[in-house]
């Protein structure tokens, strides 16, 4: 194997590190580099819980060769979170009991991250839409919805019952 | 019209636990010097929350806040014994095993607050704040951080309880049949409503609304949880979910999440419910198993309510859009057929 | 095995001479929707790898109402380039947001069946491929493109670089049939332009998605539509021709029993909106 070392931006930071031919950026994250949030699933993009942020756009890290993400502003979860709590995707998904076995969560917060910087104010429509490539098995997607919604209205001023 | 309506009920009464040779699940809890408590499971959590309960449970029980509870159900080699998270059991075993651990670990950390205090046992209480009180003097407390650090360092003693949650083994009665297999039930009914397309044979499902019969709520917003997403795995397994399509080749096995069909966040229907509290005699302050119900009968309330949009009575899941068309399409060619004298239920078809 | 080199060539002569040196021991990626669920999996195991999505290929190119697309545009890009409506929904329903974030147009003409989804859309407007060797480059049309069963008229050497559109005439519908929503795959998708002088079809272009081993075009259909209108009859002899002439794949999603119930169904739907269209302008 002719590992090769690269330089990748995660989270506003430069790191180098030896990566394999088609190594999966997934992969390159969570084993080498700790970003434990963006989870292995089905390494096969069709179950979205490795979606990450490359330049802005979700993407599903599995099927991204690490190498070709030389050169782009990759975001994980780690990077959205600020360092003293939660951001209002977050605070949403907990607010709303979003989760249950928190598998998909991560990607689906990066999905929903990603949704809202471009649609401040989506409808449920756009936001199952927008979420369609991250599964989840346990909540029945509704609590998702709801915690994107709830986001959304927190992030544009109009408060959030919590309920 | 190629789209008909109908409305199907379903109705379940369900065991919470299951007879095996003995049912046991234990727990163990013991104190650090933080004033934390730890409750040691094998019982493991799987999204539905368990740990959550069981920390609530163990607060209560050892009157302490739920702050300072920190549940390990890390491993089922060293931890103690439990039969598994299933069969809805989980809340109801281990959250009597819990209690049954917190009443003996809390005796002892009254023995050692009484002992700081200079008072009798029986007099303590804890604020469920994290403070120990002596009854009638309320200048007189210990907080349980204190308390602790008195055992471990002062006292030279482990604040500690052991507990079990256990059904035992029943035989069946020879002459009788008669066996007492589970520790509770717990009842459901479910209403949906489905438009079935009869061109494609797809079937849409409008509404679900069901209600739940399943003793004290631990935790409203576990429930919930549990209700939404049971409702909607169980639409997955009435209309979408097979590892085995019924086409003859082994190829035709999914091989990846894009050939495994689930229905997506856009398919989910409008549910709502009600749950009724009826404490159970044999649960943790009355509790009941919800788990496994909220998946289970969604799926014949939307079989029934398939039959009552067409007329057919399907007997396989999933009901796929091939399934409907071609039991469609056999009830046509019976009907064609000349009348042969037969009881048929229902009798949708002239 | 292992992968020996993954090559991230810059220019198109780089791209091509690699092509020529190492032909079928070379993998092409653009996007990777395709091929690295095959190398996460260890279904396959190429020698070396070539990426092309650094080639400045993700390009749109209009002018006199013809289009070109550069064969690592990306359905998003599609969604972000293209106003027309026809390619838009076809870009909208190949994959979820992630997946049309990375795949190409050029890698979804190499879909494995039932995939292809934007393809199907591009075989109705009769596109043509911009194919390019190191010393050669030509056109050739989608449906010379498609030899067969896994297999296509490039050669190993080749790239397939460009889509070129026709100006489009006439109406146009895109419909995919999915148990649920995207990124669910195709049972069928349809795909039709259609062009009439006085209510009378003169060209007809019906490309179907989950009726073969690749996208393909209905010509039987097509003939028995051409010089009528679209009036019940011609519509239901048409789906009906379109049916039979199939030969659907079977997986796990659908049967080919179903496939072809639904192919007469969403084509019959398909000719009959279109049929609106016309009553409606």
């Amino acid at each position: 194997m002719s590992g090769k070392i690269v330089e990748l931006t995660v989270n506003g930071r430069t790191v180098e590190e030896i990566v394999d031919p088609m190594e999966p950026l997934q992969s390159v994250l969570r084993n080498k580099l700790g970003n434990m949030a963006t989870k292995t699933g089905c390494k096969q993009g069709g179950c979205g819980s490795c979606t990450v942020l490359v330049d802005g756009e979700p993407i599903v890290s599995c099927l991204l060769p690490a190498e070709a993400a030389v050169g782009t502003e990759i975001t994980t979860l780690e990077g959205i979170t600020p360092d003293d709590g939660l951001a209002p995707v977050q605070e949403a998904f907990r607010d709303h009991f979003a989760m249950q076995c928190g598998y998909c969560t991560p990607g689906m917060i990066m999905t929903a991250e990603a949704l809202l910087e471009r649609n401040p104010d989506p409808s449920r429509a756009e936001i199952e839409d927008a979420i369609s490539g991250n599964v989840c098995r346990c909540t029945g997607y509704d609590p998702i919805v709801d915690a994107i919604e709830a986001a959304s209205e927190s992030m544009n001023g109009q408060g959030d019952d919590g309920a | 019209m190629s789209k008909r309506r109908g409305t199907g009920l379903a109705t379940v009464n369900y065991p919470t636990g299951m007879n095996l040779g003995g049912d046991p699940t234990q727990a163990l809890i013991h104190s650090t010097t933080t004033g934390n408590f730890v409750v040691t499971l094998s019982s493991t959590d799987l999204g539905q929350g368990l740990k959550t309960a069981m920390a609530q449970i163990a607060a209560d029980a050892m009157g302490v806040p739920v702050d300072n509870i920190i549940v390990d159900t890390g491993d089922t080699d060293t931890g103690p014994h439990c039969m598994g998270t299933f069969a809805s059991r989980g809340t109801h075993r281990a959250g009597n095993a819990v209690i049954d651990a917190a009443d003996e670990a809390r005796d002892v950390l009254m023995e050692v607050a009484a002992e700081e205090l200079e008072a009798a046992p029986s007099d303590l209480e804890p604020d469920g704040d994290g403070n120990i009180h002596v009854l009638g003097a309320p200048d007189r407390s210990i907080s349980v951080m204190d308390a602790a650090m008195a055992a471990h360092f002062e006292q030279g003693r482990t604040i500690s309880g052991r507990g079990i949650g256990f059904k035992p083994k029943s035989d069946v009665d020879p002459e009788t049949g008669e066996m007492d297999p589970d520790s509770t039930e717990a009842h459901a009914t479910v209403v949906t409503e489905v438009e079935v397309d009869t061109e494609t044979g797809e079937v849409d499902v409008l509404t679900v609304k069901a209600v739940y019969e399943i003793g004290q709520m631990v935790n409203p917003a576990l429930v919930d949880g549990q209700i939404i997403g049971g409702a909607w795995m169980g639409m997955a397994h009435a209309l979408y979910e097979t590892t085995d399509p019924y086409y003859p080749d082994i190829d035709h096995k999914p091989g990846s999440f894009g050939e495994y069909s689930l229905p997506g966040p856009s398919e989910v229907p409008d549910i709502e419910y009600e749950v009724l509290e009826i404490p159970s005699q044999t649960g943790p302050y009355g509790v009941k198993g919800i788990g496994e119900m909220s998946a289970t009968p969604p799926i014949p309330a939307i079989v029934n309510a398939i039959k009552d949009a067409i007329g057919v009575q399907i007997t396989e899941i999933p009901v796929t859009p091939e399934v409907v068309l071609r039991a469609l399409e056999d009830e046509k060619e019976s009907s064609e057929e000349p009348p042969v004298a037969e009881n048929r239920d229902g009798g949708d078809e002239p | 095995m292992t992968i020996e080199a993954y090559y991230r060539p810059e220019t198109l002569e780089e791209a091509l001479d690699l092509s020529a040196e190492y032909r079928s021991s070379l993998d092409i990626i653009s996007g990777g929707t395709i091929a690295m669920p095959a190398i996460n999996e260890g279904k396959t195991f190429p020698a070396r790898v070539m990426d092309i999505r650094d080639l400045d290929l993700d390009f749109v190119e209009s002018s006199n109402g013809e289009r070109t697309l550069g064969a690592t545009l990306t359905l998003t890009g599609v969604l972000e380039k293209i106003d027309e409506p026809f390619l838009r929904d076809a870009a909208r329903h190949t994959g979820g947001w992630s997946i049309r974030n990375m795949g190409t147009v050029g890698g979804n003409l190499f879909s494995p069946p039932p995939l292809g989804d934007f393809a199907v859309a591009l075989l109705a407007l009769d596109a043509e491929i911009e194919v390019q060797q190191r010393d050669e480059q030509r056109w050739i049309s989608l449906s010379e493109f498609y030899a067969g069963p896994k297999s296509t008229a490039i050669e190993a050497d080749e790239l397939v670089t460009a889509v070129r559109l026709p100006p489009i005439d006439g109406d146009t519908t895109y419909t995919k049939y999915t148990r649920s929503q995207e990124p669910a795959r195709a049972i069928v998708t349809v795909a039709v332009n259609l062009e009439r002088q006085d209510g009378v079809v003169e060209t007809v272009r019906i490309a179907l998605n989950g009726a073969g081993p690749h996208p393909v075009r209905m010509h039987e259909a097509e003939d028995i539509l051409e010089g009528e209108r679209l009036e019940r009859d011609a519509i239901e002899r048409a789906a009906e021709a379109a049916a039979e002439g199939a030969d659907p794949p079977e997986d796990a999603i659908a049967s080919a029993w179903y496939r072809r119930k639904m192919i007469r169904h969403h084509l019959s739907n398909a000719l009959c909106e279109l049929r609106n269209q016309e009553e409606t302008k």
